[in-house]
């Protein structure tokens, strides 16, 4: 049976989170925001590779939208507990939001400090490859914490780096002890 | 003779195409009679008002009257084709090319032939316009008409009428075209005479403003040809040049026609009248014709630095000239019928070689001569340098076009003239004869120098066949006309070019060619027919040439104005012989002694003009000038869109003006045929009709739903449905999701107009849907109901008033079944699924999707709802008949959905075993990482058997154990009664039994019957007997027979009373005895109450004594002792009557003893009561009585005896022991009483 895993999305509101989830589960994108209140749940299973400690396995990915943060409304803490991973995603487009992105990796380690983080700087399809490269070295947060595995330029709409995230999200949480 | 014919055959050819539509007006007069039918309809209509307005423009065209006059109906019939063209053609000529014109062909080879005819005829009658009706009007009006205007004009409307009174058939399409005509001429009027406008009165605003671009347009032509360029370079000049163009080319048709009129007369054979009369009209005709030229260029020259005025008066000329020039073209167009006739006798024959090899082309070659030809003359004019080979081919084509027109004609008309005999046709035929004789002689003439044009002649045949072959199978897009003509010309592509060119050209350039043209018909008017003549035979060797010349140069000869001008090249004369030899052929020709063998035709016609011989010569000048222009037109017609071109605008102007004249006719011809039109483009080009009509379709259906919807509905109403099937068959969401959304409020505002049928709609689906829900139901609480009574019903019952809750809720409740749907147990934090149940069947639930979400509103409810610093919990979701049950432990909880409302118990079971799973795997839940293997199977068995519990608790749900609770409270209360019951039985028994032995043995004693009675332990006697003993005997016999009960003996013993008699005896023996006693005196009375004693006694001892004797007899219950006193006390004092005097005696005997007694018993204390008798008041009896007493105690308180003691009472009553009857003494006394004996006692 395949091993189940919460991870959680999270961010700033309209930075694509919903987004990435869909591209990642369903495949598809849409240009039209629906703001996600609460938490929206999606599942996906998801092979990770066999490692030199694992054997290869399934992991079926529980993925908690949760609704974005705004600056009335903070991201329920509660809803991070039991994440063995989150991917904070920011917009590359909105400077704040790409500035929140430590604030959602203190407060995803303060309630899973076990957790693991990667970070997806998303609508990379609107800027330049130079912008994007220099945005990628300024929040490169894994430097910072070695349980943030990486950073990446996503883009939902083009699909860039979505199964990769996912993906290297799911392997290191099932690697990790 | 030749030229005309091959000119004729190309007609022809063209001819059906073009009158394909045409039919319809033409076909009826033409099948008839042709001839009769063109006259009759003309002077109907046009005669009256013609003859007032026409007279100023033949006058001013008489000049040049024959020519000009020709011209002008040689005009006015292209016109009218082209206006067929135009309106009718499109669609049928347009549509098919050449198969379809084959089977057109004959008919409208036939129309145009006769067509063809009636312009020859109207060359001829222009020549006379009379002609037809009667030659000498046309001779006159000629000669006449071309030096004064007025007097032309009134013949030949006077011509007209005759030739309408003897044929009166008129079509209203030949009004029709007549009108068209008439536009026409009146634009060629305007161009020619502005003189004439002055004259028109009448003006139609919608020719106006249809004809001014184009009117306007020529006469600046024309004033700019002589001076003036830089006029026509304005915008309209494309237009008017095309108008003048046309007039050019009018004026050269004309030539051309009346050639042929001339041939054709000569053919019939008729006198040399027709040959006079053409003489005359063209020696008259000449000078006119310059004149007029000269005057329009004058007239003209003036307008054209002021367009409006000439704008203006055109208007006017028009809108007179319409109607005058309707009839005068009419008329002429009459006389030409009539006149071709005779020359079409001749052509016959060759009519049907032209038509047989080219059936299928004729049509589009006829067209495309015409058009040619009009072309010819306009390009010709606009065009001077152009491919002179294209053009010669045109040329030749148009110039056989004509030919076969005139051919076929002929054969029709000739049969029928003959038949109907016309003199007009005669008239005319002979002035044509002599023409043609003439013409033919001058040909001779000209052929005898030229002898190698019969040889070409062979050459030009097939030419034309192979362009007509040619023409044919390129069909153009715009029209067949163009076709053909682009098809033979290999410029095609260079067409464009030229056509732009041509409408960029600068008017000079066009004007220039027409004003050559013009000069030269000025130069060669003055003699026509000689001129006429010759380019004939020119036009012959210029065939011969080449074979595409000839034609060319016939047009040229025809026109004769440009031909002057330019040296002709002879080359073109060689094609014009092989045409003439085909048309030559036919037996027909044989009237016309020229016109039998091909070659030979050139030769009669010359040989027939021997007198012009002179003419000849000097034309030949000219003809070599006409072959120069020939050859100049040739180079533009070779450009067949150049030709075209110009008449593009052409037809638009025809079109418009048309359609502003007469809107009606246009519709008229059109409406037949238009349906034809637009199914045969659809055939030929589908996508293009669409998206012609494409755009216009929804428009047009918007429009009529707007103004008709009624009629729109029931035109697509019986389709839509099939129409909506089809759609849903091919893409069935698409149907749906665009009614979809309409549906609902469709459905929403039906019910709110019409609930009533919704509700009759829905019925049956509803109906039965609720029907079977509430079925079931009812089943369900029929069950119950059946149970109601039963032990089920029973303990509801008890339940109901137990819980406080209604029966029915119970019966509900049981109603709905409760099942366990699924069982899970969540990690807490994460949401993830330790452990789940789920039935088998049953819909799987994704179960880390449900848990997480749980855990997700679990969360929110925690954050946003629970109070902050109170710990709450969610402990149910509750959705429809369905609930989850949350049961949250420390890091786990138990998430249950159950459907159906879960009993208490099955709570408390979760919650029992949530704490199982807690104490077992606490650690493992707590540490739950999603792997489902580190769960243990226990967990989930645990789950299981929670699950099952509640099945297993619903079976318990059964009444049986109430049954028995039932059942055993049953017994106890029955058990009880049925307890005493047996117990009173044995009681009973028992009782009987102790009564029965008791009765046995003292029924004699016992006063009442003994009766015994049993209650449990005890056995209680009751009854009645005289003594103890009989008591405790029957008490003892009860005892015995009940020996473990305590025997309650109620018996009573009752003493006997005792016998009255005995005791008054055993009194009266006391009484006695006791009297005994010293100093005892006592008597005893008896009653049932007791003894009374009275009496007295001597001492208190016997006193005692007394009362204890009668106390211890039996009976007596009480003994009376009140009146025992002792023997002292016992005395009464007696008074006197009514004294209160005590006796001395008394005192002594009464009162000592007393106080004696009183003194010896000092305690004693003694009441004296005061009697009185009967007599006496009451006051003073008491009173009395009292003194008595008083008396008494005084007397005894006298003795010693202290008062205190004594106690005096009064009493009315008599003293005891006295009654009334006694005597009255006894009662006046006093008397003593012991106050405390009792006491003492």
């Amino acid at each position: 049976m395949a091993i189940s895993k919460k991870i959680c999305l999270v961010g700033d509101f309209s930075v694509g989170k919903t987004s990435l989830i869909r591209r990642f589960v369903d495949d598809q994108f849409s240009d039209e925001y629906l703001s996600t209140v609460g938490v929206k749940l999606s599942r996906k299973l998801v092979d990770v590779d066999a490692t030199a400690d694992n054997a290869a396995r399934q992991v079926e990915l529980l993925i908690w939208d949760i609704e974005g943060q705004t600056q009335f409304k903070a991201i329920a803490p509660s809803y991070l507990q039991g994440a063995k991973g989150a991917i904070i995603v920011a917009d590359v487009k909105r400077d704040d939001t790409l500035v929140h992105l430590q604030n959602h990796v203190d407060l995803f380690f303060k309630i899973n400090p076990k957790g693991t983080i990667i970070i997806a700087l998303n609508k990379a399809d609107l800027v330049t490859p130079t912008l994007l490269a220099t945005l990628l070295d300024k929040y490169a947060l894994q430097r910072h914490n070695p349980r943030v595995i990486d950073t990446y330029a996503t883009s939902a709409k083009t699909g860039q780096a979505v199964n990769v995230i996912f993906k290297q999200l799911a392997t290191a949480i099932l690697t990790d002890p | 003779m030749v030229g005309m014919s091959s000119e004729q055959y190309s007609n022809s050819d063209h001819s059906p195409h073009e009158f394909a539509p045409i039919p319809d007006p033409w076909e009826d007069s033409t099948e008839t009679e042709q001839p009769l039918s063109v006259p009759p309809s003309s002077p109907e209509a046009a005669r009256p008002p013609v003859e007032p307005v026409s007279q100023p423009i033949p006058d001013s065209q008489d000049p040049p009257s024959d020519d000009l006059e020709i011209t002008e109906d040689l005009f006015k019939g292209l016109l009218i084709d082209l206006d067929e063209l135009l309106t009718h053609h499109d669609s049928r000529s347009l549509g098919r090319d050449p198969d379809d014109v084959e089977t057109i062909d004959d008919d409208a080879a036939a129309t145009l032939t006769q067509r063809i005819s009636k312009f020859q005829p109207i060359d001829s009658s222009a020549q006379s316009p009379s002609a037809a009706a009667a030659t000498e009007d046309d001779a006159t009006p000629h000669t006449a008409a071309s030096p004064p205007p007025p007097t032309v004009v009134t013949p030949t409307p006077e011509s007209a009428p005759a030739d309408d009174l003897s044929p009166v058939e008129a079509d209203i399409s030949d009004r029709e075209i007549n009108d068209v005509m008439d536009l026409l001429v009146d634009t060629f009027n305007i161009g020619r005479s502005p003189q004439e406008e002055g004259h028109d009165d009448a003006t139609e605003l919608d020719l106006l403003a249809a004809d001014y671009d184009t009117l306007i347009p020529p006469a600046a032509m024309e004033s700019s040809e002589p001076a003036i360029a830089s006029l026509d370079a304005d915008d309209f000049t494309g237009i008017p040049t095309v108008s003048a163009a046309e007039i050019n080319a009018m004026l050269g048709i004309d030539g051309l026609v009346f050639e042929q009129t001339q041939g054709n007369g000569d053919e019939n054979g008729h006198a040399g009248e027709p040959s006079d009369v053409a003489q005359e009209r063209t020696e008259p005709d000449p000078p006119p014709e310059p004149t007029a030229v000269e005057e329009r260029d004058h007239t003209t020259s003036t307008p054209p630095p002021e367009p409006e005025p000439e704008a203006t008066p055109e208007p006017e000329t028009l809108a007179p000239i319409e109607l005058e020039d309707s009839t005068a073209a009419e008329e002429r167009d009459r006389p030409v019928s009539d006149a071709p006739p005779a020359p079409v006798a001749h052509l016959d024959n060759p009519t049907p070689e032209a038509i047989a090899p080219e059936a299928p082309d004729p049509t589009p070659e006829a067209i495309a001569s015409e058009a040619s030809e009009e072309l010819d003359g306009f390009e010709a004019n606009e065009i001077p340098p152009a491919t002179p080979k294209s053009f010669e081919e045109e040329i030749e084509y148009a110039l056989q076009d004509f030919a076969a027109m005139i051919l076929p004609n002929e054969v029709d008309t000739p049969s029928l003239q003959n038949g109907q005999s016309q003199p007009r046709d005669r008239a005319s035929a002979s002035r044509v004869q002599s023409l043609e004789a003439e013409l033919e002689q001058q040909l001779r003439e000209l052929m005898n120098p030229s002898p190698p044009t019969t040889p070409p002649a062979a050459a030009p045949t097939p030419p034309v066949r192979k362009r007509v072959l040619r023409k044919p199978p390129p069909p153009p897009p715009r029209r067949p006309q163009s076709s053909p003509k682009a098809s033979p010309t290999p410029s095609q592509p260079s067409a464009e070019a030229s056509l732009a060119e041509l409408f960029r050209a600068p008017s000079d350039t066009i004007q220039d060619p027409l004003k050559d043209i013009r000069q030269f018909l000025l130069d060669n008017n003055p003699p026509p027919t000689p001129k006429t003549a010759k380019p004939e035979p020119e036009s012959h060797e210029a065939d011969a040439d080449p074979i595409v010349w000839p034609d060319p140069d016939e047009l040229l000869a025809s026109l004769g104005l440009a031909s002057s001008e330019s040296p002709p090249p002879r080359e073109s004369e060689a094609t014009p012989d092989p045409q003439p030899p085909e048309i030559a052929p036919p037996p027909e020709v044989s009237p016309a002694a020229a016109s039998n063998p091909p070659l030979d035709e050139p030769a009669p016609l010359a040989a027939s003009n021997p007198p012009l011989d002179e003419a000849i010569a000097i034309e030949e000048g000219a003809l070599a000038r006409l072959e120069d222009k020939v050859a100049a037109l040739e180079k533009q017609v070779y450009e067949p869109t150049d030709m075209i071109n110009p008449l593009v605008p052409l037809m638009v102007q025809l079109l418009k003006m048309k359609v502003g004249t007469s809107q009606d006719m246009v519709r008229a011809m059109a409406t037949p045929i238009l349906d034809e039109m637009i199914t045969e483009r659809a055939h030929e080009n589908r996508d293009a009709m669409a998206k012609a009509l494409g755009d216009l379709v929804p428009l047009a259906i918007e429009q009529q739903i707007q103004h008709n919807p009624k009629r729109i509905a029931k035109a697509i109403g019986p389709e839509v449905a099939s129409a909506i099937q089809e759609q849903v068959r091919l893409e069935r969401d698409a149907i749906a999701t665009s009614l979809g959304p309409t549906i609902g409020r469709a459905i929403k505002n039906q019910i709110e107009l019409e609930r009533d049928s919704m509700v009759d709609a829905l019925y049956p689906v509803i109906g039965s849907t609720v029907s079977r829900y509430m079925g079931e139901a009812i089943h369900a609480i029929n069950a119950k109901v059946e149970t109601a009574f039963s032990v089920d019903g029973l303990t509801r019952k008890v339940r109901a008033r137990m819980q406080g809750v209604s029966e029915a809720e119970l019966i509900l409740q049981e109603s709905i079944p409760v099942t366990v749907q699924a069982i899970f147990l969540i990690h807490k934090a994460s949401g993830l699924v330790i452990a789940e149940l789920q039935p088998e069947h049953e819909h799987h639930l994704e179960s880390n999707m449900v848990a997480g979400m749980l855990t997700a509103i679990r969360s929110f409810v925690n954050d946003c709802i629970a109070q902050t610093g109170t710990i709450s919990e969610l402990s149910e979701i509750e959705y429809g008949d369905s609930r989850i049950i949350l049961e949250v432990a420390g890091y786990c909880y138990l998430a249950v959905v159950v459907k159906g409302s879960p009993t208490a118990a099955f709570v408390k079971k979760i919650r029992k075993t949530l704490a199982g799973l807690l104490q077992q795997y606490g650690t493992l839940i707590e540490e739950f990482d999603g792997d489902p293997d580190t769960v243990p199977e226990e967990l989930s068995a645990n789950l299981a058997k929670l699950g099952q519990s509640t099945v297993q608790k619903q079976k318990r749900g059964s009444p049986k154990t109430l049954l028995v609770l039932v059942g055993a409270i049953a017994a106890l209360i029955v058990m009880p009664w049925l307890y005493f019951q047996v117990r009173g039985f044995f009681n009973h028994r028992l009782s009987s039994q102790i009564t029965a032995a008791m009765t046995a043995e003292l029924d004699g004693v016992a006063y009442t019957p003994l009766v015994s009675e049993v209650e449990g332990k005890a056995v209680s006697l009751s009854g009645r007997v005289p003594s103890e003993q009989f008591k405790e005997r029957a008490g003892a016999i009860a005892q015995d027979l009940a020996p473990h009960r305590t025997v309650e003996n109620n018996i009573q013993i009752v003493a006997a009373p005792p016998d009255p008699v005995n005791v008054a005896t055993m009194i009266q023996t006391v009484t006695a005895l006791l009297n005994r006693y010293p100093g005892v005196d006592i008597r005893a009375s008896y009653h049932p109450d007791g003894v009374v004693l009275t009496g007295s006694y001597r001492d208190r001892g016997d006193r005692q004594d007394i009362l204890e004797a009668f106390k211890a007899l039996p009976g007596i219950p009480q003994v009376d002792a009140d009146d025992l006193l002792p023997q002292a006390l016992a005395g009464r004092i007696y008074f006197d009557r009514d004294s209160a005097e005590i006796n001395a005696t008394e005192i002594a005997d009464k009162i000592v003893p007393i106080s004696e007694f009183l003194r010896n018993n000092p305690d004693l204390r003694v009441r004296i009561t005061g009697h009185v008798d009967e007599s006496g008041e009451r006051n003073q009896n008491r009173e009395l009585s009292f003194q008595r007493a008083a008396v008494v105690k005084d007397a005894i308180a006298a003795q010693g005896i202290d008062p205190d003691r004594l106690e005096e009472a009064t009493t009315l009553e008599a003293p005891p022991g006295v009654t009334k009857t006694e005597a009255a003494w006894l009662s006046r006394c006093a008397r003593f009483e012991l106050i405390t004996p009792e006491a003492e006692s």
